[in-house]
């Protein structure tokens, strides 16, 4: 057998390495050296992070009370103090509005086709999601940040 | 080699570890792991302490809920994953992280002499950095693997991958925090 490559090193460090790997690094000096090496440095990595983490300030929390306390004495002055200002209406997009827009598009792609109504103004999301390329979630997040369902029962 | 501790979820038929259903023993048993973890996730020090108190909070809700013995100890875990992974994907915190800078001016460990305290500091934030740099699909394989010493058969259970994406993850994370050691045994 050739020497070990790196990944094969590394399975057999964190446990997962095959007898034939095992045995060669066991008769070969440079592969043995490589693997003493690989182990030292996750014996580091391992001490390093059971302690506290290094390099971040961490005085962010100083700044977050006056910015809270400057955004909310801007907002009592804007909705308060300033004489005669009314909120400007907000459109939004209805079921009605956006069945129709639906059936337009419709119209113009499909000779005959139908727009379901009763799809409209649903799970924008899903389709915003799907859009960009995106796995769903059940909750509505994408990808790494998906959230595990931890129901109890499963534990017991 | 790290010693395993190991967490029957993939074994089913495994006798459960019926953990003493006393928050207090909960708490002082599981506390110092959670928090690894949840540092490791985060990196960093103030909201791995959050994470970990809103992590044992949701404990003591559910003891109380808990009917029959329960596998607190891989509960919890998945509880820690999930709770790090909400504030990973709170857009207040991605902006905070953006902002951050780092400290150059690390206080010396008086545990050590100074040769070592400053070989110590280097190599801890040089691995800490290399940590916050890895994608967080590799920092949670990682973590589980080799600070919480789950086999890669749980760690694909607890995360919902396949093995083979276990190694992939966890190559790929050692490969890249290796890189931070270089030169650390000069």
């Amino acid at each position: 057998m050739t020497c070990a490559t790196e990944r094969q090193l590394v399975e057999l460090a964190t446990g997962d390495g095959d007898a034939a790997t095992r045995t060669h690094v066991a008769g070969c000096d440079a592969c043995a050296a490589r693997l003493g090496a690989l182990e030292r440095d996750l014996t580091v990595l391992h001490t390093a992070l059971s302690q506290e983490p290094v390099g971040v300030v961490v005085h962010r929390r100083a700044w977050l009370p006056v910015a809270a306390a400057a955004a909310m004495a801007a907002a009592v002055f804007l909705f308060t103090v300033v004489p005669g200002r009314t909120p400007a209406p907000v459109s939004v997009a209805t079921a009605e509005t956006q069945s129709e827009f639906g059936e337009q598009l419709a119209t113009a792609l499909f000779a005959e086709a139908t727009f379901d109504t009763s799809d409209a103004g649903t799970e924008a999301w899903e389709l915003e999601t799907a859009l960009n390329g995106g796995t769903l979630c059940g909750d509505g997040y994408t990808g790494d940040d998906c959230t595990v369902e931890v129901v109890l029962a499963d534990y017991e | 080699m790290m010693q395993r501790a190991g967490i029957a979820l993939a074994d089913e038929s495994a006798v459960p570890t019926v953990a003493p259903a006393n928050y207090d023993d909960l708490y002082r048993t599981h506390r110092p792991r959670v928090l690894r973890l949840c540092r490791v996730m985060l990196g960093n020090p103030d909201d791995a302490q959050d994470i970990c108190q809103e992590v044992f909070l949701k404990l003591h809700r559910a003891l109380r809920d808990a009917t029959t013995p329960v596998r607190w100890e891989a509960w919890l875990t998945t509880v820690t994953i999930n709770a790090c992974r909400d504030q990973r994907r709170s857009r207040w915190w991605r902006w905070l992280r953006v902002h951050e800078t780092l400290d150059d001016d690390d206080i010396p460990d008086s545990r050590f002499t100074p040769e070592q305290a400053a070989l110590s500091n280097e190599t801890r934030r040089r691995i800490w950095q290399a940590v916050r740099a890895l994608p967080a699909r590799q920092r949670e394989v990682f973590a589980l693997r080799q600070l919480e010493g789950l086999s890669t058969e749980d760690t694909a259970a607890l995360l919902q991958l396949s093995t083979g994406s276990v190694k992939q993850h966890l190559f790929r994370a050692i490969r890249q925090l290796r890189l931070a050691l270089e030169g650390s045994y000069a």
